[in-house]
């Protein structure tokens, strides 16, 4: 039997982490953190997510450590619990405001591989634009696109008419899209250099 | 649709495909959209969408924390428990011994509101010993009554109806009252006799010992009497006459005797009456202008019809409700 953990087999990982080693657990961290990484993310987008999402794949498996089954793979077990962050991911980005937004900002500039940071820095900048929003603005600009809510929605949630939902949305995409396309051009531009130099 | 996807891994989709796909993926299954992924899913992404070694450490350092703080959890939750199931027990049996204790204390409570009671019927005697040791003996046709409420440190009280021969107990600290219905009898401790009848005007108290004060009248005053005096006392207008007795008379009273003093025969039966529930006839109706001076227990019939028997030469026919003289 192994005795360094690097050298370990997955079975004897496993067996060890139903044990109860929080040393196995960090091993199997260690083998399989940057693979889940680039599993999740382009579908995710956000690395903010993705981080979270890794790190409660592992918390769970902690959480669950008991209940595992060393002679089953931990490969598969780690990948089919990921696979089902990646499907909810899919399911929520295709019905995104913000990611159409990113979408429609980002095909103004025809770049051959936007740097996935860029994805990050687009919602911060947005998050930022819709911080200098008034603060009805704001909230209906938040909740019309992280939240994905109808207009109808927000007016019966905020206890308003819909009209006035409709015309504060209006006036405050406006002023985003302002503040926006000045930043993100900038943002698209610093990338664009930034490739090029790369090469 | 594979290409689309691709578009989407890549962020090439332009805002209307995206549009489209919305409405795609929402008819589509999981198992579909899996598919869909696996076969966009290359093992150079690992390379394409590398971790900072910063991420890498900071999601490493969350994990752990995690686990640790569930297995303080646990070990919290755990010690929790047992301190929980050590603790019913004993919650349970103090709630069990403080039922106890509180029905106990309410019966203590009831015991004392509770009125107490002494009654004699006619031809009756009883002695009741009072929670201070206090004797009294009661005579026929009596009734004394208190509560355990009010034999406190500072005082002592009891309502008395009847004749009865007293001995409180000394307490200087603590004034023994005696209430009638129209009169009260104030002692620290002393012994007397007392006649206090809820029916009769008249009042009669001998004091054997010790210091008696009597209430009585509209206006409440005190008199106060001394041993070996009688006191004859008119409740109706609080008049107080005291005398003194023949210490055979003051025997007699003291032993619960009624005491007559040139009393007529007549007045003598009733008084007999009322002691016995019995009536007392003389075939002769002559003889009960008689004057009777002596005295007659009240709590012993046969002793009464003796002693008529022998002071007026007659000869008594007892009958259920009368006993008759001839």
């Amino acid at each position: 039997m192994a005795t360094s953990y690097d050298d370990k087999t997955e079975q004897e990982l496993m067996t060890d982490l139903k044990a109860g080693s929080v040393k196995a657990l960090n091993a199997i961290y260690d083998r399989y953190a940057r693979r889940l990484y680039a599993f999740i993310i382009p579908w995710v987008k956000s690395s903010q997510d993705t981080e979270e999402i890794v790190q409660d794949v592992f918390v769970n498996l902690w959480k669950y450590h008991k209940d595992i089954d060393p002679s089953r793979s931990l490969e598969a077990l780690l990948f089919t619990i990921a696979q089902r962050y990646r499907i909810n991911a899919v399911r929520s980005l295709t019905a995104s405001p913000v990611y159409e937004d990113f979408l429609e900002y980002s095909n103004k500039l025809k770049s051959e591989d936007p740097d996935k940071l860029e994805y990050d820095d687009f919602l911060r900048q947005l998050k930022q634009a819709i911080n200098s929003l008034t603060h009805s603005q704001k909230e209906i600009v938040m909740m019309s696109k992280f939240e994905n809510l109808s207009n109808g929605e927000i007016a019966e949630k905020l206890g308003i008419s819909e009209k006035t939902v409709r015309n504060t949305l209006s006036a405050g995409l406006k002023t985003l899209r302002t503040l926006l396309s000045d930043t993100v051009l900038c943002l698209l531009m610093n990338a664009s250099l930034y490739l090029i130099s790369m090469q | 649709m594979k290409q689309i996807f691709d578009k989407l891994k890549n962020d090439k989709l332009s805002v209307e495909e995206l549009r489209q796909l919305r409405q795609s993926v929402a008819n589509m299954s999981d198992s579909e959209i899996s598919s869909l992924l696996d076969a966009n899913t290359f093992p150079s992404d690992e390379e394409k969408y590398p971790m900072s070694d910063e991420t890498f450490l900071k999601i490493k350092k969350g994990i752990n924390l995690a686990a640790v703080q569930s297995g303080r959890k646990l070990r919290i939750y755990k010690v929790l428990m047992i301190a929980v199931a050590a603790i019913i027990p004993i919650l349970l049996a103090s709630c069990i011994w403080l039922l106890i204790e509180v029905s106990d204390m309410r019966q203590y409570g009831d015991a004392m509101e509770k009125e107490l009671a002494v009654i004699t019927n006619e031809g009756e005697s009883a002695v009741a010993t009072l929670p201070d040791a206090t004797e009294v003996t009661l005579m026929s046709q009596s009734t004394l009554k208190y509560t355990l409420k009010d034999f406190k440190d500072n005082s002592r009280e009891i309502l008395f109806d009847g004749d009865g021969v007293f001995n409180v107990k000394a307490d200087r600290e603590s004034p023994f009252r005696i209430i009638c219905k129209n009169l009260e009898i104030v002692v620290t401790g002393t012994k007397f006799s007392l006649s206090a009848r809820n029916d009769s005007e008249t009042a009669s108290l001998y004091l054997e010992s010790g210091k008696v004060e009597i209430e009585c009248g509209a206006d409440k005053r005190s008199i106060g009497i001394n041993p070996g005096e009688f006191a004859r006392i008119n409740t109706a207008n609080g008049e107080v006459e005291i005398s003194e007795v023949s210490q055979n008379s003051a025997n007699a009273m003291m032993r619960g005797d009624k005491i007559f003093e040139n009393t007529t025969l007549s007045e003598v039966l009733q008084e007999l009456e009322r002691s016995y529930g019995k009536k007392f006839e003389f075939r002769s109706s002559d003889i009960l202008n008689d004057k009777f001076t002596g005295y007659l227990p009240s709590d012993n019939l046969e002793e009464v019809i003796e002693t008529i028997e022998n002071c007026y030469h007659v000869k008594s026919v007892i009958e259920k409700d009368r006993i008759i003289f001839m």
